[in-house]
Order: C-alpha cells, then structure tokens, then sequence
C-alpha cells in the first residue's frame, strides 16, 4: 500500500517558541486524529486549511501539510493608536503605548506602509503584505505637503516588552485613508480590537453616504461573513463565535481597510 | 646812557624774536585708510572684526609754539566703507507654540553657526586737537560717523526645527508643516537698522615728513571708538529664529523669519575701528615777521 507524509506544523502568530512539529509516514487512507492545544499566553486562530476547529480527523490520501496557527493572547492586538494632524502628519502616539500599553518601542521599529491594491494580503498575516510600499521608518509620516488623495496608510511597529511576556513582536497601527480631495482624512477604527466570544465591536469612520461592505476574514484568508451597509457612521459588529484573530474588511468607494481583532476563550 | 639802554632792550627782544615770533601752517591734506571695524554689542554672542577702507581730506592749521613743533587743529570730512561681524556658535533656543487645535508644540532650533554681516557707507567728519612736534603727530579729539547705506547678510548653517508633540511623545524635524528653513533663509540680506549717528572718540598717532617742496606725507595709526549713538534695541523683540504658531486650517505651514542677532539680542551696538592712514598734505606756512635788525649802534 501507498504510503504517504502527514506533517502537523505549529505556527506561532507573531512570536514563535518552541512549538513541536509533527510528521508521521501512515498508509494511504489512514485517518489521523490531531488536536491543537495552545501553550499559555496563546490562542488557537485556526488551521491553515481553513478549519476552526481545535480537534481534527483528517484522512491522509496524499503528500499533506497542516499548519496549526496560534497567536498571543494579547488583548491589545493591532489597530495601535495613530495621530492625524491637519492631514499632514501620520503619528504614532508613542505616549498612550508607552504610558498605556506599557510597550517600549523606537522610531527605527517603526516602519510606514501605503497600501498598494489589496489593503491586506492575508495570504501572509505574520509578515507585511508584500504589495504595499514601504515608506520609512520613524514616529511620523509625512509628505512633502498634505495627504489628501495620497492614499492609505498605516504602520508596523516592532514592540518590545520585558522578557518573559508574550506580548510583542510586529503589530499594526490603525489604518487612514486620505482618499477623498478636499475633505479630513476619516479614521476608520474597531473598538474595542478585542473581545469574548458572542462579543460585539463598534466600526466607526464610516461615509453614511456611500454603500460599505464590511467583511470578516480568518487570519488565513477565508472569509467568514459579509454584510452592507449605508447611511451610518458607526456599525455594531459581532464578534465571529470562535476564538482566534480575525480581519474586518471595510471596503466601498472610499474606503478598503483591514482592521484586526481578538476573540477570546 | 639812556639811548644805550634803549637799543639793548631793542636788541633782546629782536634776539629773542624765534621765541616769540608766531607763524602759523596750513596742511590741505588728502588720504586714505584701511584697518578693522567692529559693533560691540551687549549681546551674548562673539563680536567679530570686519574691515573698512575709505578716504578723506582734511584741513589742519597749526601754531608754531616752538621749534619744530605746532599744536593747532585738524578737521576733515571722508567717507569710507566698513563691515562688522557677529556670530553665535551651536545655536540652540527652545519654545512652545500652540496651534490651532488647539496642540501644544515644544520647538528646538539648533544651528551649527549663526553668522550676520553688517555692511555699511558712512561719512565721517573729525575734529581733532592736533600737535605735531619734530614729525612725531598726535591728533586726538572727536569725530562724528554717519552710516547713510546699511545692509546686512546671514548666513546659518546646518539648522534644523523639531516640533515636539508633548501628547503623543513624537517629534517631528524639518516638516514644512511644522517649520523648516528653505534655502534661500540660510543666506538672507536685508536693510538693517544700525545707529545713524555715531559721536566717536579718535585718536591718530604717526609720523609725518618732508616729501619735497613743502609738503608733507605721513603715516598715523588711528583709533576710532563709540562713545554715543542713536541705536536703540529692546531685545527681546523675537526670537532668533522665530517659527510662528500654526493657524491655518487648510494650508498648516508655520511663517518662519530669521532675524538678525543684533536685532535680538543686543540693546547696544558701538562702533570701533583701528588701522592705519596714509596722507599727503599740501603744506603752507604764513609766518608773522617783525622787521628787525639787531645792530648795535
């Protein structure tokens, strides 16, 4: 009988420790049972297969990799806090994730991006989508006069906490978009970015005036839910009923940006 | 017996005539200086020589009180070129601005070197108690300069403005939307407002000689000092590098003006000068003779 490789690899969102990766040769038509179980201070976000649920049966009929993709518990996850002054000037508020967050950071961990095409490509959602322009590093951002029309733009930044909490490694900032002439930038945020399952979130920024499709994706690409929405501001959004991280997609004539949050156990 | 006495005391006082005769000279002379110039200034920062050229004539009259030497006196007009420097090395000032947010903005202003030119066409008119005994010439007295083109040039440095956000930790360097120097404000010019008037101290010490015929030539070292002028300054009108706070809404770009140390800082601003003059003078001496024969009879 044919037999074939099944291989479990585990990966750490963010921050990657000392996960064990599995691999076994078992004959064509085996079935294997596998369960993700997260160290502490980690969340189980999903497979890479698209599958949410922690215990899996799968039937091994060929060559098969499956990645198990964890992520810190971190509450505070993404969507770290921007400053727009008189749409001239994209600024960390190093103040609130300092005093705040207790996060330590520097300028050269910072590094800005204008999305290019696809806000977020969630085909890689450890490492910056590859499409978007690097633009520098630095506590602010600025062009040579205002942003309008310039695009969207946001952050990484490269978070240091003391040793021994999980909590750091890349996060985003808050995404701006100053896509409109004429008129103030709108930030788009997600409030809180992290929840308890069957939770809620406020979407606000958006243009009442415009149709907005807001929808949910899993950190591996699949989307989960879609819905519209026109003539408000602010949108109650869900929680999608599973833990892990997931993206919003808010995206309408005006407007496509990713924003991130946490479903808790 | 009496007639006798009467030709001695003839006889004394025609023999004592160099002692009291009285001769007077005229010197019509044209020259030309050049040496340093200086604003001393109360400011905090370095006063710098610069140079002057110039030329002038002056008419001097003179007493013979003995031999080889005239005391009298000497006046003059001339006009002459002059420039004076001041620098202030690693320049650093710090100020808060509120904008329109209203958003508190903590600014550094920092500059390798700070530099500004004065430059200025004076005339010059002297008064001076002049003596001359043997060649050896002093003149000492006053002189009134009055600068009638007044420019001045600065020139900064490697200069940078960090607008500080206290609120959000973030400093921002040399946005134009938070202030920066454009090129043309790193080498400006402008009319600058020095004293018109100046009463200054003077003081010529040299040595004169025959230069054939009866004219003369000469060589003085000469010191010019300020004793009074109409300069007045009540620093601090500004800042040197003055980043106004941000008030427009659609266009945020601060007005940035460069203002001149002197205009800043300084409160006073005397002119000093010291170099050397070379003159040639037309001499003429007019003496008053008493016929005299010392002859005894």
């Amino acid at each position: 009988m044919k037999r074939y490789f099944l291989s479990i690899l585990a990966l750490l969102f963010v921050w990657v420790s000392s996960a064990q990766d599995f691999t076994k040769q078992v004959a064509c038509g085996t079935w294997i049972n596998f369960t993700a179980q997260p160290f502490d201070g980690y969340v189980f976000a999903g497979w890479s297969d698209g599958s949410t649920e922690r215990a899996r049966s799968v039937e091994v009929v060929s060559d098969t990799v499956i990645t198990a993709i964890f992520h810190d518990k971190c509450g505070d996850f993404a969507d770290l806090p921007l400053v727009n002054r008189y749409d001239w000037i994209l600024m960390l508020n190093v103040k609130k994730i300092t005093t705040e967050m207790n996060y330590t950071l520097s300028p050269e961990r910072v590094h800005w991006y204008r999305v290019e095409g696809k806000p977020d490509n969630l085909e890689f959602p450890v490492e910056n989508d590859p499409e978007d322009i690097y633009l520098g590093d630095g506590y602010s951002f600025t062009l040579d006069q205002n942003m309008h029309n310039a695009g969207t733009f946001y952050a990484w930044v490269d978070l240091l906490l003391p040793e021994g909490v999980t909590c750091s490694g890349l996060w985003r900032t808050e995404v701006v978009s100053f896509v409109t002439a004429n008129t103030h930038a709108r930030e788009i945020h997600l409030s809180p970015n992290h929840t308890n399952i069957n939770g809620t979130l406020h979407l606000t920024g958006l243009n009442p005036n415009i149709l907005t499709y807001i929808r949910t994706y899993s950190v591996t690409g699949q989307m989960l839910t879609e819905t519209n929405t026109i003539g408000v501001e602010e949108y109650l959004l869900h929680a999608y009923p599973a833990s892990g991280v997931f993206e919003v997609q808010v995206l309408s004539e005006e407007d496509n940006v990713v924003l991130r949050y946490l479903v808790k156990q | 017996m009496q007639i006798h006495r009467l030709h001695l005391i003839l006889f004394v006082l025609c023999c004592s005539a160099p002692f009291t005769l009285r001769a007077q000279t005229h010197d019509i002379s044209f020259g030309a200086h050049a040496g340093a110039a200086f604003y001393l200034t109360d400011g905090d920062f370095r006063n710098m020589p610069g140079g002057t050229v110039g030329v002038e004539m002056a008419y001097t009259v003179r007493g013979v009180i003995a031999n080889y030497t005239a005391l009298g006196i000497k006046i003059g007009a001339g006009v002459s070129y002059a420039n004076a420097n001041h620098s202030l090395p690693n320049y650093e000032e710090k100020y808060t601005n509120i904008d329109y947010y209203p958003e508190p903005m903590d600014y550094t202003i920092v500059s390798a070197t700070y530099r500004e030119h004065q430059h200025q066409l004076q005339l010059e008119a002297p008064l001076f108690l002049s003596f001359i005994s043997h060649g050896l010439t002093i003149n000492i007295g006053g002189k009134f300069m009055m600068p009638f083109f007044q420019r001045r040039h600065i020139d900064v440095t490697d200069a940078h403005i960090t607008a500080y956000y206290p609120d959000f930790w973030v400093p921002v360097t040399d946005y134009l939307a938070t202030g920066r120097l454009e090129d043309y404000q790193y080498h400006g010019k402008e009319v600058s407002v020095m004293s018109k008037l100046n009463a200054l101290l003077a003081l010529e010490i040299g040595y004169e000689w025959h230069a054939g015929w009866q004219d003369r030539m000469g060589i003085l070292a000469y010191f010019d000092y300020g004793i009074w002028n109409n300069y007045s300054n009540n620093p601090p009108m500004h800042r040197l590098i003055d980043v106004a706070p941000i008030l427009n809404t659609e266009y945020p770009v601060p007005d940035i003006k460069v203002n001149a140390l002197t205009d800043t800082y300084a409160s006073k601003a005397n002119y000093m000068s010291v170099g050397v003059r070379f003159y040639y003078a037309f001499h003429f001496e007019q003496r008053k003779v008493y016929p005299c024969r010392c002859v005894m009879d």
